[in-house]
């Protein structure tokens, strides 16, 4: 791939060309160019986050079928001194008629449209209130007492305090996009503001609820992209200083957006409550990545003044290949292990997400370099604050180096201690407390919930698969039971079922008589009562053939974990039922809690996962497993303090938080690697660890801590959604970044201190000449990749013609090893310069330096000469690390010192 | 209990009122002339299909007749007797249509009750019986739409090749119920042929009937069958006419309030 990479770096105008064209049809995918409306959708219902075969959906979907719609919309309006007045209650009749009008309303469902079944001698009324109200004014007053006596509308059409007339709308269409786009609300306010002026009204149910949350995550997807652009181009712009470095990575970033969209589009991915947040994270992780690229881009302005265009791109390329491709492959394993979850949602998230990271790192590595060459290059004030970093990284690597040992045991005692916290986490989100406190949608949810004593609807499915089943009184019992149960729950507000129904009619037909408010005795007398009475109100609660029906309990408890306590003992009644009663909870509510609960089952192991994947990605990436759990190890620090904040201030998993540890893992493991690559490089040129941990956060501290501002930033702006999961994300997203920074800062160096790593790239790239390990005799023995593990655990160096390599008498102990060039060992006596040999591929110089013994000769360079470099140091840690590679080298050493001995033996003699 | 008075919307006839339109006159004339003045006995099937797709079947003996009145055209008087299923056999509904301005008087008797009820309350839009006909679709199915104001006669059409008529009707602002019905009148027979019942600007419910199910009972013209869906439900009821008398002879206790449920 980087050979690709390279391949294309070296066409720049064509890629740009290519790029923007690419970007021409992503733009035409996600936006239609002949209404110019976006092509991708946002849908904010929690069925979106659960699979299409789930059985909860399908159990709801049966229900809707059957019973029709189940979630209408509730409209409270507060007449004053009561509603029992003529004049409210024609107040009354007029709103619902005119309520009716409005688009998409099938029915509605009030004091105008419910009859009151009324018993008189052999007469039964069965008009509305409103009705009779207008034919019989002194009726009114009984109205609070027929109210009360009445299962059906009990706090339901009228609030307890008799203040408050409740409307229920029932929609053809639960779109909210339609309930939004016609202004339902709107229009509900001005009717009621017609009818009754200065009343309060307050309107709720699914349909509204949805429609603000779509609302709000547009908003949110609105504010937050433009918000993190903004915030992240000043901060680039305040940072390097430059206004085409500003532009540069706000396109490549804006690119990489546009083709991430385009690709949801593409694969039917919708935004909902969990894949909104890809836009804005791509940008965030984005524009992490430029600022890397902008460091090592300015930093060529500094190290090759007078490059062309075409030889600087390539050169910030090498230079930030390694650790962006090693950064990208982090993050998107983080995100792939998310496709765990048993959440479709989440699971889109993750491939979105990742898709997303992929295009981005892509189009920093081969597009930014170019477009930046592009842009011109007009002379720009050097990047600001390099020298306080520098300085701070300084003070940072001796405070590491001085404080190792505390830092590490300060990380091991954290990592316990926070999963004591967790361990306090439940699993569970806010309905409507998602929204803000002033937010209408939530207030007016709050004060019907108050007022009637619940807003929230849970339906009970219950089926016979018997034909009639549900007319037989012995059948009739236990349902009944359980209703009564239900009356008995404080989270309960309203029950109604088709017992009442039945109930109330054969009451009604009876002469009123309480003594027939029950059960008739016979199942023909059931069907007959039910068939009389066979309207839409009992269509909508049993089915024509008395097999299924559903109960509807009103409750006033929101959020998942209240939700799901009450639906955990209501299971335990459910299971009770006897054969062949088979009953299950359903409705958008209850949905929503499962989906919520269903995150735990694959959250621990997602996690797992990404850490596996991550610590082996980067094992292969350094080559050694052990500095893959050194790299690893800083990381799991942050997301055990993550899961210990949650547990410690009663945060709930919920869909988005239960992102935030994968992503953080995938994210934060990129300063690790940054700072862990140039530490190696460092480590390499400067033969030692100290001074290179010095050297490598000097030089890292600053784009790394950029890069976490960035990302910290950009999630930050989370915070300004009208949702509160979508905050809790971002607040809590940041913190654990920032957790990060500061592992990487100082528990990274304190691990690494000791550690010489190899890269694969630095593997991939390094030239040792044809079969080194063939036609070098120190190398014999090896594998190509043994031979250049121990080359990279050395140092390679470059050394012109001329140059003296060795100084006969120095007393030094490096060993050198030619990989290519010539050199003549020479020695001086008496001002005569004597050449005793010259030495091309695979000659050992030096090694009596090794044994201690002083330099017995010089060494020069004949020509341009690449010389493997290594001490007794560098041995030692390659036998510590390599073991089977230093055993060899020893050999092979040996051997070469036993030839030369008896080479030199022989000539004595 | 709306839906009793319903039942008698069958047969019933409403006084027709004046209208200007002679055209549309003419056509709500033909559509009454299809009502015998003299006692009718059909034998009907009401077969519904819920959502689920089940099917439930109510068969029952329809008499209706207009009683003799000094005017052109007396009250209606309809009682429906259940026989199918078993668990309703028995049952039976009364509509005695009232006097200009009055509600109709409907009866109910229950054999689990075992006592006659009246029922007092405007007739609705509701289901009737479980089944997707009301007592209003009735009434403007076979009553010619009397009491719908605001009539417009459309270009004709055809159905089946046969010409009709379009007349739509736009209900008053505020009034319960439709907000407008659109039919489809055959010319030659008036009666029937297509019904869309308008809630809003969407069509509710769906009233048709093949031509093959005209059906003539000596100068009167009758549908043998036809099939009300609706939309918003998804279900559907077809209702067959298996038969159709005609009696010189007054059984009045069939509309006898105190013994209509006794039967012929």
């Amino acid at each position: 791939m980087f050979s690709w990479i390279a391949r294309l770096s070296r066409h720049p105008r064509l890629l740009l060309v290519l790029v923007f064209v690419l970007a021409a049809g992503a733009v035409a995918l996600c936006v239609d160019p002949r209404t110019l409306k976006p092509r991708f959708h946002v849908d904010p219902s929690a069925e979106a986050l659960l699979p299409a075969q789930n059985a909860d959906r399908a159990v709801l979907a049966k229900v809707r079928q059957t019973f029709g719609e189940d979630d209408p919309v509730i409209v409270a309006v507060h007449f004053e001194p009561s509603v029992f007045t003529t004049e409210n209650l024609e107040k009354i009749a007029r709103l619902t008629q005119m309520l009716r009008q409005l688009p998409g309303v099938r029915g509605v469902f009030s004091l105008a449209t419910a009859p009151n079944l009324m018993a008189s001698g052999d007469d039964v009324s069965i008009t509305s209130f409103t009705e009779q109200a207008r034919t019989d004014p002194g009726q009114v007053a009984q109205f609070p007492e027929q109210l009360a006596a009445n299962p059906l509308y009990r706090g339901t059409l009228v609030s307890p305090d008799g203040h408050s007339a409740a409307f229920a709308l029932s929609f053809g269409d639960n779109d909210p996009a339609h309930y939004a786009a016609f202004k339902l609300s709107e229009k509900i306010r001005a009717a009621a503001a017609e009818v009754a002026p200065g009343c309060e009204v307050r309107i709720t149910g699914t349909l509204p609820v949805r429609a603000a949350t779509a609302a709000a995550l547009s908003h949110t997807l609105a504010f937050t992209v433009p918000a993190v652009f903004a915030l992240v181009a000043l901060l680039l712009l305040v940072t390097y200083r430059s206004f085409r470095a500003m532009v540069a990575a706000l396109l490549t970033v804006g690119l990489a957006l546009t083709f991430t969209v385009a690709t949801a589009v593409l694969l039917h991915i919708e935004f909902n409550l969990v894949t909104a947040i890809v836009p804005p994270l791509v940008i965030t992780i984005g524009l992490s990545y430029t600022i890397h690229l902008l460091s090592a881009y300015f930093l060529s302005r500094q190290m090759i003044p007078l490059a062309g265009s075409q030889e600087r791109a390539e050169w910030v390329m090498n230079r930030i290949v390694t650790g962006l491709s090693l950064s990208g492959a982090t993050t998107v394993v983080g995100f792939l292990s998310l496709l765990l979850n048993p959440l479709p949602a989440i699971r889109s998230f993750a491939l979105l997400a990742s898709i997303g990271t992929a295009y981005v790192g892509l189009l920093t590595l081969v597009f930014m370099p170019p477009l930046l060459n592009a842009l011109g290059s007009s002379r720009e004030a050097p990047p600001i604050g390099e020298r306080i970093f520098a300085a701070w990284g300084v003070r940072l690597a001796n405070f590491d180096t001085r404080w190792r040992r505390q830092i590490i045991a300060i990380a091991l005692v954290l990592i316990p201690v926070d999963l004591y916290f967790a361990s306090h986490i439940r699993t569970g989100t806010e309905f409507i407390q998602s929204f803000g406190v002033n937010s209408p949608v939530r207030q007016d949810f709050e004060a019907i919930n108050r007022t009637f004593n619940g807003a929230n609807l849970v339906s009970i499915y219950v089926d016979t698969h018997v034909n009639d089943a549900l007319t037989d009184p012995v059948q009739m019992r236990p349902l009944e039971q359980l209703e009564d149960w239900l009356h008995q729950q404080p989270e309960v507000g309203a029950v109604v079922s088709y017992i009442d129904h039945l109930k109330l009619l054969n009451k009604a037909l009876n002469q009123n008589d309480p003594a027939y408010f029950a059960i008739p005795d016979s199942a023909a007398a059931v069907k007959q009562l039910l068939v009389f009475g066979g309207g839409d109100a009992i269509q909508h609660v049993v089915d024509p053939r008395f097999r299924s029906a559903v109960i509807t309990v009103r409750i006033n408890v929101d959020g998942s974990i209240a939700i799901g306590d009450f639906l955990k003992r209501l299971d335990e009644q459910l299971d009770a039922l006897p054969p062949p009663l088979q009953a299950q909870a359903t409705g958008t509510t209850v949905i929503a809690t499962r989906a919520v609960a269903a995150i735990a089952s694959g959250h621990l192991a997602s996690i797992a996962i990404a850490t596996v994947a991550i610590w082996a990605l980067l094992s292969v990436m350094f080559t050694s497993m052990r500095a893959g759990l050194i790299a690893t190890l800083p990381n799991i620090v942050p997301v055990s303090v993550y899961f210990g904040t949650l547990g410690l201030l009663h945060i709930s998993l919920n869909p988005t938080t239960s992102l935030i540890a994968c992503i953080v893992l995938g994210i934060a493991v990129n300063d690790t690697v940054h700072f862990l690559a140039r530490f190696n490089a460092d480590a390499r040129e400067q033969g030692g660890e100290a001074g290179a941990i010095r050297s490598a956060l000097s030089a890292v501290l600053r784009p790394i801590t950029l890069a976490t501002a960035a990302l910290c930033l950009g999630f930050l702006v989370f915070t300004g959604s009208e949702l509160r999961n979508q905050v809790q994300f971002g607040a809590l997203a940041a913190w654990t970044l920032f957790c990060a920074w500061v592992a990487d800062m100082t528990l990274t160096p304190a691990l690494g201190s000791r550690l010489r790593i190899v890269t694969l790239w630095d593997m991939l790239r390094l030239d040792l000449g044809r079969s080194p390990q063939h036609t070098i005799p120190l190398l014999s023995g090896l594998s190509l990749r043994q031979a250049r593990l121990f080359a990279l655990m050395s140092r390679l160096e470059q050394v012109p013609s001329g140059v003296r390599i060795i100084q006969e008498g120095d007393l030094a102990r490096d060993v050198f090893v030619v990989i290519d060039g010539t050199v003549e060992v020479v020695i001086d006596r008496n001002s005569e310069r004597k050449v005793l040999s010259t030495l091309g591929r695979g000659a050992v110089m030096g090694e009596a330096g090794y044994f201690g013994q002083r330099r017995t000769a010089s060494v020069d360079a004949l020509s341009t000469v690449r010389l493997l470099r290594f001490d007794s140091q560098d041995l030692e840690r390659l036998r510590v690390r390599y073991p089977s590679i230093a055993a060899t080298i020893y050999r092979n050493l040996n051997r070469i010192q036993a030839e030369r001995i008896a080479r030199m033996t022989a000539l004595v003699q | 209990m709306k839906r009793l008075g319903k039942w008698c919307g069958l047969m019933l006839l409403a006084a027709m009122p004046a209208r200007a339109d002679e055209a549309l006159q003419k056509i709500f004339d033909c559509m009454h002339a299809n009502l015998p003045p003299s006692l009718r006995v059909q034998h009907i099937e009401l077969e519904n299909t819920d959502r689920g797709g089940s099917t439930r079947t109510l068969k029952g003996r329809l008499y209706a007749m207009r009683e003799k009145s000094t005017g052109s055209e007396g009250p209606v008087r309809a009682m429906l007797h259940i026989d199918v299923p078993d668990y309703l056999a028995g049952a039976a509904w009364l509509v005695r249509e009232g006097k200009p301005g009055a509600d109709d008087e409907m009866y109910v008797f229950l054999p689990s009750v075992n006592r006659v009820r009246r029922v007092i309350g405007d007739a609705g839009y509701d289901s009737m019986l479980g089944t997707n006909f009301s007592y209003v679709d009735f009434k403007q199915l076979e009553n010619g739409f009397g009491g719908v104001p605001a009539a417009t006669l459309e270009a004709p059409q055809q159905i089946e090749q046969r010409p009709v008529h379009v007349i739509s009707f736009k209900a008053q602002a505020g009034a319960t119920g439709y907000s407008a019905i659109r039919t489809w009148i055959d010319q030659k027979t008036c009666m029937t042929l297509k019904a869309d019942f308008y809630d809003g600007s969407a069509v509710r419910k769906e009233f048709t009937a093949p031509a093959a199910a005209l059906r003539q009972s000596g100068v009167y013209w009758y549908l043998s069958q036809g099939q009300m869906r609706d939309l918003r439900d998804g279900t559907t009821t077809l209702l067959r006419i298996l038969d159709v008398s005609s009696s010189e002879e007054l059984p009045t206790r069939l509309f006898d309030p105190r013994l209509f449920y006794l039967g012929k």
